[in-house]
């Protein structure tokens, strides 16, 4: 197998060459990694590589997964997969400071208190850097697409998705919800959250706060403050998008609004104007 | 146990009413306040003005649905009716203070024993998995969750890669549309197999050009904000960047991005406001 940077000059060129050569191949694309797999071998083009331990701990995970008692009642459910919610600001909104609360290794701990990884499992992840943590949970949910190619051309396209993805879907969604009941119980002072990561108004009530604390507790996730400056949020009719200091560096957040709504909502406008506009012609 | 505190309400020669309680003026509001609480039901000539004031607002405040003493909008409860909770809420709406989380059973259990929001949520959420007409009554009455989702695959409209494309191209409310991308060159492709190659292609350049100004690169999503040409039954993609727009190269904007000294930020450029139909959402390690 061969190792190369995965850039488009890279792969066109082995797509074109095996083109030109009419052979049978296929390539295999991910977010981070692309294939090309012919019957003599597969050569990898990657955008990002990991450390080994990454892929070590997304192992251990996965097989602890396999071996829970809890998993196969997750594995047939449905799932949001929303990690993020905006309280109703219509309006760009700036704040000097605002309050920041983050769970500590969320996914993980939520892995572990439910019964998914063992207690070995979970400290292996906890050693692991933050950056790392969420490839190793977030392979979980592999997924490619194929494209297959034969005599010169693409003649067919495909999907694949892990079979324990939904174990990382259910994660997401846990997650969400001890976010949609913090934003509950903030009420009016809720700004957003995102992922782990919940912002509300730096005059929040202490009582309020202390709730929101002695939940977090309860459920057996350890949180810590952040501290965020500038935040502002931007609201225009395609996107929302925030930007803040958070530690001294910039954060920048986009979320894109649902476009096909709007496509949805034209063509029936359309359909209304055009009724509007035809006579009406009784037929004797 | 704590001692109950008797409220008096006087009225003094000038006509004022002045409230007290243990011996201690209250404020005229909380004062007003204690008073219709503790006596709701009075002829109303006895009320002054302010206190039939107070007395409407607690009025209403009881027949609204609470939970945990917060408003919660009335969608919730029609959805939990409809969640096998018919009796319970109509129970619940004979009670004095209409809130949520006391709801009981048929057996007398408190149906949100932890009293947390979620429980809920969950509630509603665990009964439009499973039932059609109930997960099409939530799209329709607006809830955010539900919108844009497909019954059976429960997947929402929103594409972040390549794989949602096709996973979008075989569910079946678009297993009859056709995909037109403009690719990053302007050409226009035809086709599902041709258009789904341009999303790929056009994955693996920009993956490309931030890698190379960004080598700490750990999370690249693309938000692809396809729009549908229904008479024709098309799903129309435009990868071009845009133009009449004045923005900076997507290296230049990484760059500025990941290590960005400038404290102005009202002049920082955006990542997606680049390409003409995608978002791109980046994280650096």
């Amino acid at each position: 197998m061969f190792t190369i940077p995965r850039n488009t000059q890279n792969v066109q060129f082995n797509i074109d060459m095996l083109n030109k050569l009419k052979v049978p191949f296929e390539v295999q694309h991910g977010t981070y990694t692309t294939s090309i797999i012919t019957e003599h071998g597969k050569s990898k083009y990657f955008l990002n590589t990991y450390n080994t331990r990454v892929f070590r701990c997304a192992k251990m995970i996965k097989k602890d997964v396999e071996n829970s008692p809890y998993a196969p009642a997750i594995l047939d459910s449905k799932f949001f997969k929303t990690n993020y919610g905006l309280s109703d600001i219509k309006k760009s909104y700036f704040a000097q400071k605002v309050l920041n609360i983050d769970i500590s290794s969320a996914y993980a701990t939520c892995l572990f208190n439910k019964g998914l990884i063992t207690q070995d499992t979970f400290n292996v992840l906890k050693t692991i850097p933050k950056a790392e943590r969420l490839p190793c949970v977030g392979m979980l949910a592999t997924s490619h697409s194929k494209f297959y190619y034969d005599d010169g051309k693409c003649v067919n396209v495909d999907m694949f998705r892990s079979p324990t993805a939904n174990i990382f879907f259910y994660l997401i969604d846990e997650i969400n919800y001890i976010m949609k009941n913090i934003e509950f119980m903030l009420g009016k002072k809720f700004i957003f959250y995102w992922v782990d990561g919940i912002f509300f108004d730096a005059n929040t009530d202490k009582k309020t706060i202390q709730n929101i604390e002695n939940y977090l507790t309860d459920l057996g996730y350890k949180y810590k403050y952040e501290d965020v400056q500038d935040f502002k949020m931007n609201v225009d009719e395609r996107k929302l998008s925030l930007r803040m200091i958070k530690n001294g560096d910039i954060k920048v957040y986009t979320v894109g609004k649902d476009n096909v709504g709007e496509s949805i909502k034209k063509y029936i406008n359309d359909q209304i104007k055009k009724q509007d506009q035809t006579p009406t012609i009784n037929k004797i | 146990m704590a001692k109950n505190k008797v409220l008096k309400r006087i009225v003094t020669k000038g006509g004022q009413v002045r409230y007290y309680s243990d011996g201690k003026r209250l404020k005229d509001k909380t004062g007003k306040s204690k008073f219709v609480k503790e006596n709701p039901s009075l002829p109303k000539p006895e009320y002054t003005k302010g206190e039939l004031r107070s007395l409407q607002a607690l009025k209403t405040y009881n027949n609204r649905y609470k939970f945990q003493g917060e408003f919660v909008k009335k969608i919730y409860i029609e959805l939990l009716s409809k969640s096998g909770f018919d009796k319970a809420i109509k129970k619940l709406n004979k009670s004095k203070n209409r809130d949520l989380s006391q709801l009981k059973d048929s057996k007398g259990k408190k149906v949100f024993p932890k009293g947390n929001w979620d429980e809920v949520l969950r509630t509603i959420d665990a009964e439009a998995k499973t039932n059609k007409a109930f997960f099409e009554f939530a799209s329709k009455k607006g809830m955010p969750d539900y919108r844009g989702r497909d019954f059976d695959s429960f997947k929402d409209n929103k594409v972040a890669s390549v794989i949602d494309f096709i996973e979008l191209l075989k569910s079946n409310n678009f297993k009859s549309y056709d995909l037109e991308v403009t690719d990053m060159q302007g050409d226009a492709v035809y086709g599902r197999t041709a258009g789904l190659l341009a999303v790929r292609d056009f994955e693996i350049e920009v993956g490309n050009r931030v890698k190379q100004i960004a080598n700490n690169i750990a999370l690249i999503q693309f938000n692809y904000n396809f729009r549908l040409d229904i008479p024709n039954k098309t799903i129309l993609l435009d990868l071009r960047e845009k133009t009449g727009v004045e923005t900076e190269p997507l290296e230049q904007q990484v760059l500025r991005l990941q290590s960005d000294n400038n404290t102005n930020e009202k002049d920082k450029p955006e990542i997606n406001n680049l390409f003409n139909d995608v978002d791109i959402t980046l994280m650096f390690s």
